[in-house]
């Protein structure tokens, strides 16, 4: 079969592998019918997720057609279509059974390598390295898929995939940041980033009862797709401060709740972002966190700083003063995707939200390649790539 | 609940050994005291989450004879004995007769809070000999002797509560020796 291989930093090759195989009784493979490319994994395109291997299959955002079941698969039925959660967890260990997917305790079967890294090993996820699990990527023509049971959705018929496939990362992720803002009528939500995970972020925000959102980027296209649901927008470059404007729009108080939706490699010309990216190309960094910095400094006294930006190392010149002399509550984390896919289901089939909004590239999985280079450095254009897999 | 570390907790076989190298490692596993001593306590359960452990004959009610065959290293075999065994608390072991690595270990299951299941408590002392075993791949992430305990910690819990253990072997890359073979060039 077809599959997406992460071969170095910026090479993404399409090869030729061996199709997957049960290989545990709870599995299934699926016949993938799309894939997207997800912010997440234009990390591992820029080499900053440790523990990546020349020839791993890429992808975690996909859904397709089940073909093979394990011998104590009970709920999936083969000819199911089911949309995959990116994280991969067991249903049965105690973080489960609170709806904490992505703690799972029992997926990882590298977790020694997590452990030592970050203390304890979370839930492995789909084509995210090797402390994550190694498991083989979506960006395939077939898919296993462990405790199928718990990871997957079953999609009812006729619904076309572009509807659905989000299910699988970035609307329960837009969905958890924005519950994780605890958000109370009249409330400003402030979300860095107008990437995928951002525009879901905010829809969710206002399905949550936000008063307003307001979002920061320096895309305009980004932009102008987030006021097209309704947010307020600041052009971080051609803003004079971000953070004085911010204060301007809430009368002097900051956002009830900051967002955010970049993660480990933001982008900026302030000092100390200027001071990341040389860090980082020494090896001195492993993140260049100035979304977060800003986000901290912006939140209000005693509001809520909601990171469901990906962060994987040590980071530098984080203002924890002023976190502490304001009181901010921090949440962060993977999702637990599996405990919000059947909400979010249930809005798409009731027409509350429709996720294909934010799509702007149908693929065919030969232009794949090409594609994650496009997201990468034409971002004004490229906002979210879904690949047409069979 | 408060556990000890200190050597006297320590089975008491294993001051037998001189110097010996000690581990000492917890994990918090959601089943029974009860269900998890009588998987453990039947032997011939074991090869189905240890590493390395390739063949187990259980002998009779306290006689075990072991094979390990370390990924990176030698193959090692000795004869256990069961010293202590209290349903549903507590089983200890140690080597019997000439091995290269002789070893005396106490596994404890005890109730955890609230409704987390069962605290497993694995303590053993073993001694490596210079030489053949030298070769132990210690320099490894997970090879040194602490880390396969602790992996195979993780694994009885994966066994127990999920019926299977984690794998990503046999699964497809784009590796070339991964490739079926008439995809090789
Ligand atoms: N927590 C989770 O489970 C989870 C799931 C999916 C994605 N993510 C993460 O969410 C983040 C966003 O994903 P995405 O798919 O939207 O990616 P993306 O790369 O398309 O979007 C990131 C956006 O942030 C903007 N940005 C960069 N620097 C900024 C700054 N200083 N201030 C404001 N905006 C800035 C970029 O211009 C871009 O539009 C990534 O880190 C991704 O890994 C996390
Ligand atoms: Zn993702
Ligand atoms: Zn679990």
């Amino acid at each position: 079969m077809k599959a997406l291989c992460w071969m170095a930093k910026h090479e993404v090759g399409l090869r030729n592998v061996k199709e997957p195989q049960i290989l545990n009784p709870h599995d299934a493979i699926i016949k993938v019918t799309t894939a997207a490319i997800c912010g997440s994994d234009l990390h591992l395109y820029n080499g900053t997720i440790p523990t990546m291997e020349k020839g791993d299959i890429l992808g975690h955002e996909t859904m397709g057609e089940v073909v093979a079941v394990g011998k104590q698969v009970y709920k999936i039925k083969l000819g199911d279509h089911i949309v995959i959660p990116f994280d991969i967890a067991c249903g049965s260990c105690h973080h489960c059974e609170q709806e904490e997917y992505s703690a799972c305790d029992n997926t990882n079967p590298n977790s020694i390598l997590a452990d030592t890294l970050y203390g304890h090993s979370g839930a492995a996820l789909f084509g995210y390295s090797h402390m994550y699990g190694g498991y083989a990527g979506g960006q395939a023509e077939y898919l296993r898929v462990p405790f199928v049971d718990t990871n997957s959705i079953v999609i009812p018929q006729g619904i076309p995939d572009e509807k659905v496939l989000f299910l699988s990362d970035i609307l329960p992720t837009g969905y958890m940041a924005a519950e994780n803002c605890n958000i109370k009528p009249g409330d400003t939500v402030a979300v860095w980033g107008a990437g995928p995970v951002a525009q879901m972020a905010i829809r969710c925000a206002y399905m949550l009862g936000a008063d307003r959102v307001i979002a920061i980027d320096h895309f305009d296209k980004r932009l102008e797709m987030a006021e097209r649901s309704h947010a307020h927008t600041i052009n971080f470059e051609s803003a004079e401060n971000v953070l004085d404007e911010l204060k301007y729009l809430t009368g002097g108080r900051g956002p009830d709740s900051c967002i955010d939706a970049v993660g480990m490699e933001a982008h900026g010309h302030s000092i100390t972002a200027t001071l990341d990216r040389a860090k980082m190309a020494v090896g001195l960094a492993t993140d260049r966190p100035d979304a977060l910095r800003q986000a901290i400094q912006a939140c209000k006294k005693g509001g809520t700083v909601s990171i469901p930006g990906v962060y994987g190392g040590v980071l530098d010149k984080i203002p924890f003063g002023a976190a502490f002399g304001k009181g901010l509550t921090f949440k962060m984390g993977q999702t637990h995707t599996q405990k919000y896919m059947p909400l979010l289901l249930n809005k798409i089939m009731k027409d509350e939200i429709d996720p294909s909004f934010v799509i702007t590239h149908r693929i065919d999985l030969e232009k794949a390649p090409q594609a994650y280079q496009q997201f990468n450095d034409e971002k004004n254009d490229c906002i979210k790539v879904i690949i047409n897999m069979h | 609940m408060t556990f000890s570390t200190t050597s006297t907790a320590q089975p008491k076989v294993a001051q037998r050994l001189q110097n010996p190298e000690k581990i000492h490692r917890s994990i918090t596993i959601n089943k029974s005291p009860a269900e998890i001593y009588t998987f453990f306590r039947n032997f011939a359960n074991l090869p189905y989450f240890m590493k390395d452990l390739i063949a187990l004959t259980v002998n009779s009610e306290t006689m075990s004879h072991w094979v390990v065959q370390l990924e990176h290293g030698p193959k090692v075999e000795w004869n256990a004995e069961i010293t202590e065994d209290k349903y549903a608390e507590t089983i200890s072991w140690r080597t019997v007769g000439k091995t290269e690595v002789e070893q005396a270990g106490t596994i404890w299951f005890s109730k955890a809070p609230r409704d987390l299941g069962t605290v497993v408590r694995l303590h053993m002392a073993y001694t490596i000999p210079a030489g053949k075993l030298g070769k132990f791949a210690t320099h490894l992430v997970g090879e040194d002797p602490d880390s396969i305990m602790l992996i195979n910690l993780s694994r009885l819990k994966a066994y127990l509560e999920t019926g299977e253990i984690p794998t990503t072997k046999g699964q497809p890359s784009g590796r070339d020796e991964d490739l079926a073979p008439e995809m090789k060039h």
